[in-house]
């Protein structure tokens, strides 16, 4: 029998930087890919996910979080960035302990289906978060970066792993 | 002392091959705790309802990962249901929290015949994309117990979207060996995917 739920990849952070290749070439062999994200930045920031590497329009995503005090939901529309937003408050911090996250990218070999990707972030110093997003495109994604937003450098240490999940 | 692996033909006259490990040549068996358990495409003629039958009672956990997409028109942003073991009896409950891109929202029912946990795309929502769902049903074979449902899941179309929180319970103390999935209204759309796996404990 082989492997339901597969480590395909794994990335940690070695030099402090804004981008990183999570991986190229994926295997289309597998039904849905996980990504999950534990690391820290320089300063609060947001990190977005581009697919296939596309910096396109074709991006949205709709998210519901909580900071401690108010709960709120925010709505990224296509054409306001060039990478899938997945996370929504800061999640990301020195300070704070940083944070983590579970990106799940649902028939990501799926050639007839635009791609949905559902994603919940959380740190325990600023907030915790839970999203759904879109990459308007029916192609495979074969590709994953993580970017950070406004510049800010993601972390030395901060980890990304990929899984695949395959059903039979 | 080595092990020997007799051939087919047997004796001890005939050829054996040695080997240093138990396995003799053969692949070591591996065990994994997160199996594929069945999995459900809906072809050209769409579905009205997607089972799970004959559950197998090995794991200790479920869960269904899903993507759908209802037939027809309409341009709503459905939840859908799921029922257990055929029981169509007023035994279940449910409480969400989501958010809309304006803002938060929360809810929550009185026993009702079916557990809303299932997000789908309506059909004339931005062609081509299908609501997502990850829904966990924890200890489900275990008696002594009624049933927990935890879901996340929602629906992003080109100009709007919805993400839920979904936790239910199935008031019943049996063990789970089915899983009825289905709309409130139209079918499901072709292309719509759905993957039960299970989950063993220790």
């Amino acid at each position: 029998m082989t492997a339901t739920y597969n480590k395909i990849s794994a990335v940690t952070v070695s030099t402090a930087g804004t981008s990183f290749l999570i991986m190229d070439s994926i295997p289309q062999t597998y039904t849905d890919l996980v990504l999950i994200v534990n690391g820290s930045a320089a300063a609060a920031m947001q990190i977005r996910m581009r697919l296939n590497n596309n910096s396109g329009s074709g991006y949205s995503s709709t998210v519901l979080g909580g900071n401690g005090s108010t709960a709120s939901s925010t709505r990224t529309p296509q054409g306001a960035v060039d990478a899938l937003p997945v996370d929504y408050f800061a999640t990301f911090t020195s300070t704070s302990g940083g944070g983590t996250g579970i990106i799940n990218l649902m028939n990501y070999s799926n050639t007839t289906t635009k791609k949905t990707v559902l994603f919940r972030a959380n740190t325990a110093g600023s907030g915790v978060s839970v999203g759904v997003g879109l990459y308007d495109s029916t192609s495979a994604i074969t590709r994953i970066d993580i970017i950070s937003v406004g510049g800010t450098n993601i972390s030395v240490g901060s980890t990304f792993t990929l899984y695949g999940i395959k059903a039979e | 002392m080595g092990v020997y692996k007799l051939s087919a033909a047997g004796g001890l006259a005939t050829p054996r091959t040695n080997y240093s490990s138990f396995l003799a040549g053969n692949p070591a068996v591996e065990f994994f705790a997160y199996e594929s358990i069945a999995t459900v495409t809906v072809g050209a003629g769409g579905a009205s309802v997607i089972t799970f039958d004959s559950i197998p009672s090995t794991y200790t956990h479920l869960q269904i990962r899903a993507i759908a997409r209802r037939t027809g028109s309409g341009t709503d942003t459905p939840t859908d249901w799921l029922r257990i073991n055929q029981d169509t009896g007023n035994n279940y409950t449910w409480h969400y929290l989501g958010g809309n891109g304006t803002s938060p929202f929360a809810g929550g029912s009185s026993p009702q015949n079916r557990a809303y946990v299932l997000f789908t795309t309506a059909g004339g929502q931005t062609a081509n994309t299908f609501g997502v769902s990850i829904i966990d049903i924890l200890d489900y074979k275990n008696t002594d117990k009624y049933k927990t449902i935890r879901a996340l899941g929602g629906n992003e179309n080109s100009d709007n979207g919805q993400v839920k929180f979904y936790s239910s319970a199935w008031m019943n103390t049996s063990a789970i060996t089915r899983i009825d999935l289905d709309t409130d209204a139209n079918d499901f759309a072709q292309y719509s995917h759905f993957a039960l796996y299970g989950i063993k404990g220790a």
